[in-house]
């Protein structure tokens, strides 16, 4: 009598606990992990618009040569998940309003703690739509149609803008 | 008792992993014909505040548009584009596609372009101009000539 009631006592136990792992993967199935995707492995640390020579600029004539200059940091969860380096797609899209005019892009290598920067140059169509530009910085670990399921977004885009004035 | 303590316990483990695995993901369009200038509308419905991309691979095998959105609190991310310039948008069949970490939806578009109104003028040369003139006018050019031809008959039996 005694022996069954003690092995009721660790059926119930055994119970509480497995309903207690099941708590606490449930909501972590819901919270931790959606905000985990949040921490990128790479910052966009700068995006600024240059001339030709390399001067800091943010008004353009049509017809000239927007150059943009993108920095990007490798944070250190890169050094534990990615070891050899992360691979990643860099995508700089320039658009005016919802129209896209240029999408560039360059794939590379970054590790942990490493600062690169790209530039990528677009030339104002002469006749171009005066105003506002944007530009808008991607960081995936590949394009959708070749990553398929294992895409996954590696930064947190960033904009700037620059202004189009008539030549 | 134990069997079923077992089974349960499993199942209970399970489940929530299942659920970290699945991540459904569907992309609509508001239209799927579009001409220049159409505004285009790319809907991705996902899991709540989760990071998702589209792409919009046009016929020649380019990248029209990406982008990247946070879903909001109802998994929701509305992307909008508009097709122009024509450069940047070829006519035909495009496909695109969303993603999240885990999965992928996608979707097919047209693009159509429609010719111009009023037509196209093309430079004819000047003979030919004439010759059409006088072609589409034979008729008033006959009647002239037989005109003139009375005339001088005329003149002709009034002066004997």
């Amino acid at each position: 009598m005694v022996d069954s009631g003690e092995s009721m006592n660790k059926s119930i136990l055994t119970l509480a606990c497995v309903i207690l792992a099941f708590l606490v993967l449930f909501l972590s199935a819901y919270t931790p992990v959606t905000k985990a995707q949040q921490q990128y492995p790479i910052t966009i640390v700068s995006v600024t618009t240059r001339d030709m020579q390399g001067n800091v600029k943010t008004e353009f004539v049509r017809g000239s040569m927007v150059v943009v200059d993108v920095t990007i940091k490798g944070e250190s969860l890169i050094q534990y998940y990615y070891p050899q380096g992360l691979s990643y797609l860099l995508i700089v899209e320039i658009m005016k309003g919802n129209s896209v005019y240029y999408i560039g892009f360059v794939k590379d290598i970054i590790s942990a703690g490493q600062n690169k920067s790209t530039g990528i140059g677009f030339t104002i169509p002469a006749d171009a739509p005066t105003g506002t530009w944007t530009v808008k910085v991607l960081v995936w670990n590949d394009w959708i149609a070749i990553a398929g399921a294992n895409w996954a977004a590696l930064a947190e885009p960033k904009t700037t803008t620059f202004t189009v004035v008539p030549g | 008792m134990r069997r079923l303590l077992v089974l349960l316990s499993l199942l209970l483990l399970i489940t929530p992993l299942a659920l970290v695995s699945a991540q459904p993901i569907t992309v609509t369009v508001n239209r799927t014909l579009l001409h220049p200038g159409d505004k285009l509308i790319i809907t991705v419905n996902a899991s709540p505040n989760t990071p998702v991309s589209v792409e919009v691979q046009n016929p020649k095998g380019g990248v029209s548009y990406a982008d990247q959105k946070t879903t909001d609190s109802q998994g929701v991310a509305v992307f909008e584009v508009t097709v122009w310039p024509p450069s940047n948008w070829p006519p035909g069949e495009y496909t695109i596609k969303a993603a999240v970490h885990g999965s992928t939806a996608q979707t097919t578009i047209k693009v159509e372009y429609l010719p111009p109104v009023g037509g196209v003028a093309h430079p004819v040369p000047y003979a030919q101009v004439v010759l059409a003139w006088i072609i589409d006018h034979v008729l008033i050019v006959v009647l002239l000539i037989a005109l003139v031809a009375v005339i001088v008959v005329y003149n002709k039996f009034a002066k004997s």
